[in-house]
């Protein structure tokens, strides 16, 4: 090992730094990358001001009953049995699972409504954390959607169309706004289990994929355990020094090659390997909750210590929020309650209230909720009429996109409101539809984004997230 | 380094104030930028380009304030061609309210035809006077200087730069003159344009590019170093890198390039290559999509386009079967499965969606995917409202539509397995087989027939009789029917002995004598027997259905039915249970659903039960849930049939209410002739002993049937009985005959399914659907094409099969085009045309245009010959130039649009593990068969994919040679991608992607480190190093270096490697355990002759090696 051409590192390092600066290149190159899309714009939005810099989506898949959770009718009970009147339905469209059922029958809900905080916000009592926050809320009664079963409407919600091929919400953000941290994705996913142990129905990793934006923009799923990214850990043998030597030398020979073949795409290699060997270090540590304090368990409750728990994901949501992270995306399973809704709602119930409660006070209390946009809620509603046989027990709730609920709280958003409301049957909405695209526009607004101008062109035309449609609901927005 | 400073190298980038020259067009980055405020006030997107530009060639800050009217000072004196430089700007920022759009457009401005453009107004006003730029109302508007009266709208966010107006007017004063989009005129073959360095031709090809680069003041790069060059054209005609062998074979050659791409071309893996960028155009992948991401079998369709790459079909025969194949005169197996092009869509059953929803869209994919793969155009967007940008209205795409709207689908299916329409497609390997049963066959006939002329005399029937053994079966307590036919006048009811509810008896009815001496029932088509429920059973282990049937009509009538398969079905059962149908050519039709028709199977014989002839008829299912499952046969003996559907999803057999001679359903014909002893049994013994069974009833029949009386068919069963009796070379015959025929049975029923296309009897009618919905018919309409493009053809059927005549006729402008771009994008990186999905207004214009027009022509002229066309651009002087760049060539162009050095392009998902594993020697290339599981992070779809565990909702990981195939064949999942492809880029094959984006990110950079294959073949790499490589050091890095890059590696870089081996070296032997665990990685084993701590250190290496960009780059 003694050739004369053998150059120790550290002479290597110096020539090719006098030449290129493979090392500092490298550490430039991230530093001002990131730095491009990063703070100096998170707090001024991309079109104008906005109040968000950062979203936490706290996604309740499967479709959560309204009826039990926010949109109390206590005169359903008189109507216990009933049908649903035609002149409620106007022949709209139902599922192809209750469309053959003989009767549509009215099943009020089992459960009772509290007044909550000062703004007396009616909020099931199926959720006492979330009632304690209801002054933080912006609760809107009134949204809705045409899709009515869960592939469709959940790609819809997250991706503005109901057919797969579009960019996610998160996707767009970050196309539109970047990172704010040169250590992380911009754009993380955390999925957790229903402790009620199946999810039903399925994700779609399109729900988090970048559709026709460059790939680059798509999700970064987090799992709980070792590895929370995908081929994040060095293969067993390779020590952290070592793997920082390789690359060095990987570097080196990048550079040497840049020198000579001119082509940008290898700047841009050799940085993705250095955010990548800085992800090495971060992902870990964000996602150690070790040195979580006491507190924070009080506050998201005792599941939070265990890993890919929700209530583990939404603190784990806070640690992101914390670092810059923009867009935080979290899924629950179970709500599908076609059947036995009673008692599964429980469960399922149990499983998110006082985690996301938790992790609202918490941000409050950091000072992050003023820039953070927090919102809660499912792909569609569930409908007023029991799926299946009616007892004064049981009963199911088949979906229902015309008109369901969803709050948010934090980042412009108006504390301690509600907007919109239904029928008597939950059915139809009263006043203030919010349609999908609506909300998905004023998520935007939050961020500083003009829904109408964040666009990328594909396959000769401008898409946006909103399609062609879109409201911003200004009567909510600070 | 300011935002400011930043600003104005994006605004070099980004922005769009570039003469409408294409290469500067492509500088704009049309794709990616961001719809800004005032379009320069905030720039989110940030460029890695121009970024990496400003660092590498800061003086790029002045030039680029400068403006590339600088770099291109003489456009200036160009004069506007509408084509090129005026309708874009009109397209982008004019034509959503002034365009094709009727029910969109504004102020009754159309700017998109010359003669509306220049016609007045309402108002009196002329949008456009040509020549008179003063008096034209646009130039007027674009300029105002009131905000109300500005065109485009400012709240459209569009915005005109002074470049544009400036070209909008100068055209105006020209006279205002229109053409017609480029790629709507059919190319003709130009000239070979004159070039001044003639030495440089190597073909056509060089001329166009040449003339292009001398005009631009440029000159070409010398060829490549020819190792590299081999590296580059085996990656990309194979997919795979070059052999050591085969570089110093093709070296000692004359013409080494030449040579190799004639031996590449010849490689079964060209096929791979090929196949491996139509899959995404296909979006082929193994799972249906959508909710329940079921496993699907498409891979025998994957399989035809490999073949059919490899042995160069020629293109518009490639597009005929595809499109149409179904369609063509005796279509083969190979073409009907090649139909399975327009089935790889995701198909929906998720429980409760409307049906005709998902239809519609299936049938809107297949115009999306066949008008984006063969005309670059994107008619989906006319789907709701008539193109915005392209002349394609509304009527046009659902007359388009209504080509692929006649298939034999329903939305929802596909819940466990494929969804109809559906062929058994046999392996290569089992069609040879089948073909030797078939002659076995046809041989041992032979043979029984001319025994039979032989020596058939008349014998003596009773003699037959007597020794046909025959026993009536005794009843079991599994029966689940069993008629006791009353003899007494008038009966209301009959008993079913096997126990539940008597029949009924509706209408009239007769008895009579049925065969065995049984009673019959004779039906009239409105009268049958029904009880409100058979006895329960246990049809876990199977059931038998049988009867005596003699057919009377020949109306399609219903035999017997547990189930209503109405449509949409009901909530409570979904039409749940059996129905076995005759058809009007009396085959059998049997029918068994959890939910008709999507949840089913249905299978229809191939042969037919003639009218007036007593026939013993025995169904039989296993207790499985699959179509080969259940069995018919017909006097015992088993019959072939067809399978429409095959996906049931619960283990059904015939309960509750049945129904005998007819059906509850409305309007369903009932049975017009006569039934005896209809029989159902549950858990029956031995289907052979059912079988036997049968036969000996039939063949007793038919003896008890007088001479005079017996069909033709009856007299020969019996001369066949007596001749196995009789003739002792007749038995081995017969065996033979029997043999034969079991196993055709046997692979037909083993044999892969695939899904294909197939037309309804009756053609489904097309509507207009007003914004696209599929519960809004609107104006009836009838299958045609875009009229701007070609006239469909007077004589051509109105049908697939016109519709691909249309597309591959020489007069078609598009097609042609369309597929030589994307050749070339495959070995250039980026078409002639960049967006090779899109061929319209918003497509953009060729870089070499006559070039792209000589290739289409001369492609067509050759037959469609893929090979020859492939041979013609790998062989030129353009594609063999060194890929280096300059720094002054990538400020000019960046992104080698002008072709002024070879082409360099990171590899592709599949070419990187492939080459990995092939580096290695990992890589097991057998060719072709269904999808494997290599290595996935473990549980990777939990907490992901639907909780029910339907086929393809877990991943079990192959082992052996399967974990190295080829990447080609990983097994795909819709909705979870595997990860290993999908972070390079490979898309999820939701819908149909014509070319992928390339990133370059740190997920990349983690998983090329540490994927499992990526450590287990660094090992692998590194033995080969230490076994093969020489015997020092250097030797071995210079091995493994130049294996992944083709060439040697300089003094400094081989100094680079060694002295990370030195250090490597240290750690391990100061920490051996260590080796010992990076070794352990994969499945395969560490040769254990060689030593732990090398082999770890040259493994570490090795892995940089694979890292390396000139590694995952085709240089």
């Amino acid at each position: 090992m003694n050739e004369p051409f053998l150059l120790t590192r550290r002479s290597f390092l110096a020539r090719s730094t006098l030449s290129l600066g493979a090392l500092a290149l490298g550490q430039l190159l991230g530093g001002v990358l990131q730095g491009a899309t990063n703070s100096s714009r998170g707090s001024t939005g991309l079109h104008f001001p906005g109040r968000a810099k950062r979203v936490i989506y706290l996604f309740q898949s499967g479709g959560p009953s309204q009826l039990e959770l926010f949109d109390e009718k206590p005169e359903l009970k008189a109507r216990f049995d009933q049908d649903l009147p035609d002149s409620v339905r106007m022949g709209q469209r139902i599922t192809g699972m209750v469309s053959g059922q003989a009767r549509l029958p009215i099943a009020p809900s089992k459960f009772a409504f509290s007044n909550c905080g000062q703004s007396g916000c009616r909020i099931s009592d199926l959720l006492p954390y979330t009632q304690k926050i209801a002054d933080d809320l912006c609760l809107i009664r009134s949204l809705n959607t045409e899709a009515i079963n869960h592939d469709p409407a959940i790609t819809f919600l997250q991706t503005g169309s109901q057919q797969p091929g579009r960019p996610c919400m998160g996707s767009w953000v970050d196309y539109g706004l970047g990172s704010e941290n040169e250590n992380l994705p911009a754009f993380v996913v955390l999925i957790s289990v229903p402790s009620s142990g199946t999810g039903d129905q399925g994700l779609l990793s399109r729900l988090w994929g970048s559709g026709f934006l460059p790939s680059r923009y798509q999700g970064v799923k987090l799992r709980s355990g070792a590895e929370p990214v995908l081929y994040l850990k060095d293969p067993p043998g390779l020590e952290r020094a070592g793997r920082r030597d390789w690359l060095d030398t990987l570097n080196g020979l990048n550079a040497q090659r840049l020198e000579q073949v001119h082509d940008p795409e290898i700047a841009a290699r050799m940085t993705q390997y250095e955010m990548a060997y800085r992800m090495q270090t971060s992902m870990p540590e964000l996602m150690d909750l070790s040195n979580e304090p006491e507190s924070s368990f009080q506050l998201y409750g005792e599941s939070a210590r265990q890993p890919g728990s929700y209530a583990a994901n939404c603190l784990l949501a806070r640690r992101m929020a914390e670092r810059g992270v923009r867009f935080i995306q979290l899924y629950h399973r179970g709500w599908d309650h076609h059947g036995g809704l009673p008692e599964r709602i429980k469960v399922l119930a149990k499983d998110v209230d006082q985690a996301s409660a938790g992790l609202v006070m918490d941000l409050k209390q950091r000072g992050l909720l003023k820039d953070t946009l927090v919102i809660w809620g499912g792909e569609f509603g569930r409908t007023v009429y029991s799926q299946g046989r009616l007892t004064q027990d049981d009963y199911g709730r088949d979906h229902h996109g015309k008109a369901f609920s969803v709050w948010l709280a934090g980042g412009g958003i108006k504390p301690g409101i509600t907007y919109g409301s239904t029928d008597d049957f939950s059915f139809n909405i009263a006043e203030n539809p919010v349609h999908v695209h609506d909300l998905q526009a004023t998520i935007l607004n939050c961020l500083g984004i003009d829904h109408e101008r964040l666009t990328y062109r594909f396959q000769g035309r401008h898409y946006r997230l909103t399609d062609v449609h879109g409201q911003v609901v200004k009567p909510i927005l600070i | 380094m300011s935002n400011q400073a930043r600003g104005r190298i994006c605004s070099s980038a980004v922005e769009t104030d570039l003469p409408r020259d294409p290469i500067l067009l492509n500088m704009r980055c049309r794709e990616s930028q961001v719809l800004f405020p005032g379009r320069r006030a905030h720039q989110a997107q940030f460029s890695l380009f121009a970024f990496c530009a400003l660092l590498f060639f800061g003086s790029l800050v002045e030039q680029a304030g400068a403006g590339p009217a600088a770099v291109r000072s003489d456009s200036g004196a160009l004069r506007p061609e509408f084509d090129r430089d005026i309708r874009p700007i009109l397209a982008e920022n004019c034509y959503p309210c002034h365009g094709p759009d009727e029910n969109k457009r504004k102020a009754k401005l159309r700017l998109d035809l010359r003669d509306a453009a220049t016609k007045p107004l309402p108002d009196g006003e002329i949008a456009l006077v040509p020549g008179k730029p003063q008096e034209s109302k646009l130039v007027e508007r674009i300029t105002a200087k009131d905000p109300d009266d500005l065109m485009p709208p400012v709240k459209s966010g569009k915005k005109l730069t002074p470049q544009d107006i400036d070209l909008i007017r100068r055209w105006i004063s020209d006279g205002a003159k229109w053409q017609n989009h480029w790629s709507f005129v059919a190319p003709h073959r130009p000239t070979l344009p004159a070039v001044k360095n003639k030495r440089w031709l190597r073909n056509e090809i060089d001329s166009f590019v040449l003339a292009r680069l001398e005009q631009e003041g440029l000159t070409p790069t010398p060829e490549a170093e020819t190792s590299v060059l081999l590296r580059r054209l085996s990656l990309d005609l194979t997919g795979l890198p070059p052999t050591p062998d085969q570089l110093r074979s093709w070296s000692r050659r004359r013409d080494p390039v030449s040579t190799a791409i004639d031996e590449l071309l010849a490689s079964p893996h060209f096929g791979e290559r090929m196949a491996s960028d139509w899959m995404d155009l296909a979006r082929y992948a193994d799972t249906h999509g959508f909710n329940n991401d079921v496993l699907r079998s498409m891979w025998r369709w994957r399989d035809w386009v490999i073949e059919a790459f490899n042995r160069n079909l020629p293109y518009d025969r490639f597009i005929t079967e595809q499109l149409a194949g179904d369609l063509l005169p005796k279509p083969t197996l190979d073409q009907l499965i090649a139909t399975g092009f327009n089935r790889n869509h995701g198909i929906n059953s998720e429980g409760g969606i409307i049906d005709e929803e998902y239809r519609v869209e299936y049938v809107a994919d297949r115009v999306r995917t066949t008008s984006i793969a063969w005309l670059g155009l994107t008619m989906e967007c006319a789907r709701c409202h008539d193109h915005k940008f392209d002349p394609i209205s509304q009527k046009d795409f659902f007359r388009f539509f209504a080509f692929f709207n006649n298939v034999d689908e329903t939305g929802e299916d596909g819940r466990f397995a494929n969804a109809a329409p559906i062929l058994p497609a046999p392996t290569r390997q089992q069609q040879l087989e089948m073909a030797r049963h078939r002659a076995e066959l046809a041989t041992a006939q032979m043979k029984m027939q001319s025994l039979a002329a032989r020596t058939w005399k008349d014998v003596v029937l009773d003699e037959i009789a007597n020794r046909l053994p025959y026993r009536e079966p005794a009843a079991t307590t599994n029966d689940v029917l069993r008629l006791e036919f009353p003899t007494s006048p008038n009966p209301e009811s009959v008993t079913n002995l096997a126990g539940g509810k008597p029949f009924q008896i509706r209408g009239d009815w007769l008895l009579t004598n049925g065969p065995l001496a049984k009673p019959a029932l004779v039906l009239n088509g409105k009268s049958n027997l029904r009880t409100d429920s058979l006895p329960a059973a246990d049809y876990s282990k199977g059931w038998a259905f049988s009867t005596w049937v003699r057919r009377d009509g020949s109306n399609e009538a219903v035999l017997f039915s547990t189930a209503n398969f109405k449509v949409p079905p009901s909530a409570e059962q979904f039409g749940e249970g059996l129905q076995v149908r005759l058809n009007n050519r009396g085959a059998l039709d049997v029918r068994l659903a959890h939910r008709w028709p999507g949840y089913a199977i249905q299978l229809l014989t191939r042969e037919s039960i003639p009218t007036g002839e007593w026939h013993q008829l025995l169904l039989t299912c296993d207790g499985s849930m699959a179509a080969k499952g259940l069995r018919v046969w017909v006097d015992g003996e088993e019959w072939f049939r067809d399978v429409i559907h095959d996906d049931l999803t619960l283990k059904l057999g015939p309960t509750g209410a049945a129904v005998i001679g007819g059906s509850d359903e409305k309007g369903l014909s009932g049975f017009v002739g006569a039934l005896a002893r209809p029989e159902i049994i549950a858990a029956p013994a031995a289907l052979e002993e059912l079988a036997a069974h049968a036969r000996a009833a039939a063949l007793r029949f038919a003896a008890d049937t007088p001479p005079q009386q017996r069909t033709a068919w009856q007299a020969k069963q019996l001369q066949y009985a007596w001749l196995e009796q009789h003739q002792p070379e007749f038995a081995p015959a017969a065996e033979a005959a029997h043999s034969a025929r079991s196993a055709l049975l046997a692979i037909e029923s083993d044999s892969p399914s695939t899904m294909v296309m197939r037309e309804l009897p009756q053609e489904r009618p097309t509507f207009v659907l007003f914004r696209g919905q599929y519960d809004s018919p609107r104006d009836r309409v009838e299958p045609d094409v875009p009229e701007f493009i070609l006239p469909f053809s007077k004589k051509a059927p109105r049908n697939r099969l016109g519709l691909a005549e249309w597309l591959t006729d020489p007069a078609n402008p598009l097609t042609a085009r369309v597929v030589v771009n994307r050749f070339w994008q495959a070995l250039f990186g980026t078409g002639l045309v960049k967006t090779s999905e899109n061929f319209g207004y918003q497509g953009e214009a060729p870089s070499h245009p006559e070039l792209l027009d000589w290739l289409a022509v001369d492609f067509r002229e050759h037959g469609w010959d893929v090979k020859r066309l492939l041979r013609q651009l790998a062989n030129s002087a353009t594609y063999r130039q060194d890929s280096r760049s300059t720094e002054a060539l990538n400020e000019r162009d960046p992104e080698n649009r002008l072709l002024a050095h070879g082409p360099r392009q990171r590899l592709t998902g599949e070419m990187v593990r492939d080459q990995a594993l092939f580096l290695s020697g990992l890589l097991h290339d057998e060719i072709g068969g269904p999808p494997v599981y290599p290595y996935q992070p473990t549980n990777l779809y939990k907490g992901i994919v639907v909780a029910a565990d339907y086929p393809g909702t877990s991943y079990t990981e192959s082992s052996g040679p399967e974990l190295y195939r080829r990447s080609l064949y990983t097994f795909w999942k819709r909705t979870v991608p595997h990860p290993s492809l999908s972070t390079f880029d490979v898309p999820d094959r939701e819908v149909c992607t014509a070319r992928r984006p390339k990133t370059n990110t740190p997920l990349q950079a983690l998983a090329a480190m540490n994927d499992t294959y990526q450590v287990e073949s660094a090992r692998k790499l590194a033995e080969r190093m230490l076994l093969q490589g020489g015997a020092s050091p250097a030797d071995r890095l210079t091995f493994a270096f130049q294996l992944a890059t083709a060439r040697k590696p300089k003094a400094e870089e081989r100094g680079a490697l060694c002295s990370l081996l030195e250090r490597r070296l240290t750690v391990y032997r100061n920490d051996p355990a260590a080796a010992r665990a990076f070794l352990s990685v994969g499945a395969s084993q560490a040769d254990a002759h060689l030593d732990a701590i090398e082999l770890a250190a040259y493994a570490n290496v090795a892995s940089l090696i694979l890292n390396l960009d000139e590694t995952i780059s085709r240089n």
